[in-house]
This record gives structure tokens, C-alpha cells and sequence, in this order.
């Protein structure tokens, strides 16, 4: 079934959220003052506003791609991404996927605390879509990795913050993926572990056929993305190499700051 | 086909019984984390109720213990899996938001978690449904196979229920306040603290209800409930008593629409549920 070439495409995808929580009443007077953050809100009835999270949005990844996703609070990366990974289905436009994909977006996904830190590593690895039988087998691994040692003997409530990241991240890491989705990197764990994740990273990216990565750390994109992608309200506004993609971005956010 | 689209829904959702088993088991230890004797509180709670329940009432009501305190343990047995499939079933799709919105799932994944936990805490109660009955020295002789139909009629009515009302509460809130209390009445107005022949008039020593003397206004109450129906498929096998063919069929064919009316309303509306989470 690996005969043809992971890749993943997006034809003018568009996406709208129903803005139904509260009343949106006054919303009509106060549409003369356009937000700077956020997408587009749209009237899509009497009294009835919806998000316009995404609008025409395309795109092609093939392998060795390694897109970055630049934009502002509520630009729509975070959505994006969703798109991508399959948790949202498009209002518009088509998506295409060949591979695997695996995503890391909540580092602490389905923890339970009461139960002890191999518990966890199952209890993960089936939430990841592997089989048992594939998570004991890499059982071990993610068990060195972390360096917890005796403390994967007890409940997640004894661990630190810290502790709770490296378990996290070992999991999180442990199996290899064609595609891999990242909205923002992780920021616990102290400096020895911390240096440790990054060459993990830098080996479990490099197996990685497609990256796409959100965050609002350019460094981090610089680093690791060979192409970038700015979003502002839903919408594709620029597109190129990772740093004139930013400095772009970051000459629009001065800008508006002038304005 | 209309229903396509949440049949390839149920059989991905299936396919993750490793995930869902292992989740309900959980939150099955999570109830009674910390506590002395942990899980086992899920059955000594029936046990103790139901016990000096059936004492209360058989007195009250002047019913023979060793006809009264089985029929009453079953009951309870039958509704603490029914009346929660609907009751938490109504917040299972909202509830799921964490797990929904950070990885593609299908959306009766969290029905079957739910049904399973209530399976699994089925099993704490059956415990303590035969603890009860060595208690008071009574036995009760269960027809294995007919239990295990009922079980399955129950569960897939259980399962079609909480899909549809899960799904119909993630846009429409609303339901997620008036049907528990409505709930409460339901089990009020089902035979489970009092005896269907009570009511009816017929063999008061006849656990099913009488229809020897054909329909009266007091039998067709009883009658119209579909919750009996469900009660009467997993408490006669359970009790070893003669239930009617007709509450096998009724009951099967309501846990049939439930399944496909769960399925219909996943199928229309599959994009949209995580939208509006």
C-alpha cells in the first residue's frame, strides 16, 4: 500500500464555525470597529454571525516539504492545522491525504491521573490509533527515554509539571509518522532533558516526510521549515521561503501597530 | 445509502474496542479513586441500598421477601444500566470535546465507551444482586442465554440512544436539562419498585403482567411504557421467569429504530457536531 508518495492537498478549502454561545445582538452596531486579531465575521441569518475561520485556503505538500504557519491570535493557523490532520470536514473545497498522519497538538492528551506512567504509555498509544500489541513493543523505548524510571511505577499525580512533559514528549515522539502535524513546540522539562528532546525532535522531524508546524516562535521556524505560509483572517496572504515570510509578517505587525 | 455514512462511523468506532475498553475501565476506577475498598464501593452501594430497600417495601407493601427482594434487585439491576445509557448519554458528544477536537475520532466511539462503562458497572451490581439474595437465603434459577439476548437488546438500544440524543443535545442544550428530570419520573412510573400485577389486578404471585383478563385502562398504562419492555427482556431471564414473546419482539424492534434513528441523525450531521462542540 506505500507505493505512492505520501503528499497532502487542499483546494480551496473554506470553513465557517456557528457562532451560537450567547447573544450576538448588538454585533451589528458594533461592526463599524474591524477587529485587528480573529477571521472574518459573517452574517449568516437574522441576528446569526458565523466565523469565517478559513476562506480558499490552498495548498500542496509532497515529500521534503516542511511548511511553517505564520499569523496572528485568531488568524486561523490552529484551525488550519485541524484541517489537515482530518478533525474538521471543509464547508467548501476539497482536502487529499496519502500517508500517515500524526499530529501533536495537546502534549497532555487523555492523561490519567490516577493511573501510573506505563498505564499512560498504553493508555496514549491506543488514544494514537496503534494496536497493543504495537505499543508494547515500544514500551521500553518511550520508558527510557523519559528517564522516570521507578516513577513510571506510580500515579501521574506524583509527577511535576516537568515530569509530566517528558513523559508526554517520550510518547508523543515514539512512533515514526509520514506526515506530522505540530501546533507550537513544547516548553517544560528541565535543561538536560530539554537538550535531549531537541536532537529526538531533530531525528523524529528528519524521518518525517511533510511537516507542517504552527507557532509564533520564528527561530523555531527558521529551523526546522523550508517553506512558509502567513495567514491573516482565514485567509492565505502570503506565501515563500521561511524568512522573508516572516520579516513580511513581522513588517505587517508594525504596520498595524503605526496605524 | 443514507445510512452509510455513520455505518463506516460505528465499524471505525468498533474497531477501537482496545481504546474504549481501557478508557471505561478508567472511569470506572476513577469514581471511587483514593477510597478503601476503591471499585468494589460501585457494588456494596447497590448491595446496601437495594438490600434494605427490599425489606422496607416488601413490608410496606406486603409482599412475600423471597418474591419481593429478586424482583426489586433485578429491577434496579436493569434500570442503573437503561436510565444512565439516556441520562449521560445526552452529554457523552459535548463531554468528548477534548478527545474530538485533537484527533480525527469517530463520534460513536464515545457512545460504546459509555455502554461499556455501564456494562462493567452491570457486573459490580450483579455481584451484589447475588450477595443480596444469599443474604436473605433466597434462590433464583436465570436462564443464561435469554439473559445474554436481553443483554444485547439493551446494549444496542442503550448505544442507538446515546448517539441520538448525544448528537441531538450537542445542538440543542436545551435536552440536556429537561429529559434527566423527566427521568426521574420514568422510573416512578415503570414496574420496578412496585409489581405490574399490582396495578393490573391479576396474579399478584405472577411476576409479568397479567393479561389473562385482556386490556384494561391500568394494563394498557403499563403496556404503553417502552422502558418495561426493556426491563422485562434482562429481569425474566435474570429471575428465570416466562416473559411473552411480544415483549421480545417489541422490545428488539425499539432498540432497532433506536440504532438506525442514532445512526440516521450521525450521518446528517457528522460534519457539523465538532463544529459546534
Amino acid at each position: 500500500m506505500r507505493d505512492t508518495a505520501p503528499s497532502l492537498r487542499l483546494f480551496n478549502a473554506s470553513l465557517r464555525f456557528p457562532a451560537q454561545m450567547g447573544r450576538v445582538g448588538n454585533l451589528r452596531i458594533a461592526r463599524e470597529k474591524r477587529a485587528d486579531v480573529g477571521s472574518e465575521l459573517v452574517e449568516v441569518g437574522p441576528g446569526r454571525y458565523a466565523v469565517q475561520a478559513l476562506k480558499d485556503i490552498s495548498l500542496s505538500l509532497v515529500p521534503g516539504d516542511r511548511l511553517a504557519l505564520i499569523g496572528g491570535n485568531g488568524a486561523g493557523k490552529t484551525t488550519l492545522l485541524r484541517v489537515l490532520a482530518g478533525i474538521f470536514d471543509l464547508d467548501s473545497g476539497l482536502r487529499e491525504v496519502n500517508g500517515e498522519i500524526s499530529t501533536i497538538f495537546n502534549m497532555r492528551l487523555g492523561f490519567e491521573m490516577a493511573e501510573t506512567g506505563y498505564d499512560n504509555i498504553m493508555l496514549r498509544g491506543l488514544i494514537e490509533g496503534h494496536p497493543r500489541s504495537m505499543v508494547e513493543m515500544a514500551v521500553d523505548e518511550i520508558a527510557d527515554f523519559s528517564g522516570l524510571g521507578e516513577y513510571l511505577y506510580m500515579p501521574l499525580e506524583t509527577y511535576s509539571a516537568g515530569m509530566l512533559a517528558r513523559l508526554a514528549f517520550s510518547i508523543a515522539t515514539a512512533w515514526d509518522a509520514s506526515i506530522l502535524i505540530l501546533d507550537e513546540w513544547i516548553g517544560a522539562g528541565d535543561a538536560g532533558f530539554l537538550k535531549m528532546a531537541e536532537e529526538r525532535l531533530i531525528t523524529f522531524v528528519d524521518k518525517v516526510q511533510i511537516l507542517v508546524v504552527a507557532s509564533h516562535n520564528g527561530a523555531i521556524l527558521r529551523r526546522f521549515c523550508n517553506k512558509a505560509m502567513v495567514l491573516a483572517h482565514g485567509s492565505l496572504v502570503y506565501e515563500g521561503e521561511v524568512d522573508t515570510a516572516w520579516k513580511w509578517f513581522q513588517d505587517h505587525q508594525k504596520a498595524k501597530f503605526a496605524e | 445509502m443514507i445510512l452509510s455514512v455513520g455505518v463506516a462511523d460505528l465499524v471505525a468506532a468498533l474497531r477501537r474496542h482496545e481504546l474504549w475498553r481501557v478508557l471505561a475501565l478508567y472511569q470506572l476506577k476513577r469514581g471511587n479513586a483514593r477510597t478503601k475498598f476503591g471499585i468494589a464501593w460501585h457494588g456494596l452501594s447497590f448491595f446496601i441500598l437495594v438490600g434494605l430497600m427490599g425489606f422496607m417495601y416488601a413490608t410496606f407493601m406486603h409482599r412475600p421477601l423471597d418474591l419481593y427482594v429478586p424482583y426489586l434487585a433485578a429491577g434496579q439491576l436493569g434500570w442503573r444500566f437503561i436510565s444512565p445509557m439516556i441520562t449521560e448519554g445526552l452529554t457523552v458528544i459535548t463531554g468528548g470535546r477534548g478527545l474530538l477536537t485533537q484527533r480525527p475520532f469517530p463520534i460513536s466511539f464515545l457512545p460504546l465507551k459509555l455502554a461499556c462503562y455501564h456494562l462493567y458497572l452491570s457486573g459490580l451490581h450483579a455481584i451484589a444482586f447475588i450477595a443480596i439474595l444469599a443474604i436473605y437465603r433466597i434462590i433464583v434459577v436465570p436462564n443464561p442465554l435469554l439473559l445474554a439476548i436481553g443483554l444485547v437488546i439493551v446494549t444496542v438500544a442503550g448505544v442507538g440512544t446515546a448517539l441520538l440524543l448525544g448528537i441531538a443535545s450537542v445542538f440543542h442544550r436545551w435536552l440536556q436539562n429537561l429529559i434527566p428530570s423527566l427521568m426521574n419520573l420514568a422510573f416512578f412510573l415503570t414496574p420496578i419498585i412496585w409489581m405490574p400485577n399490582m396495578l393490573v389486578g391479576g396474579d399478584a404471585n405472577h411476576l409479568s403482567v397479567d393479561l389473562t383478563h385482556g386490556f384494561t385502562g391500568r394494563s394498557t398504562f403499563v403496556l404503553l411504557n417502552p422502558f418495561y419492555y426493556f426491563l422485562e427482556v434482562v429481569r425474566g431471564p435474570l429471575l428465570g421467569y416466562q416473559v411473552p414473546f411480544i415483549f421480545w419482539f417489541v422490545a428488539s424492534s425499539i432498540a432497532a429504530a433506536l440504532m438506525i434513528c442514532g445512526l440516521l441523525i450521525l450521518s446528517r450531521t457528522k460534519p457539523r457536531i465538532i463544529l459546534n462542540l
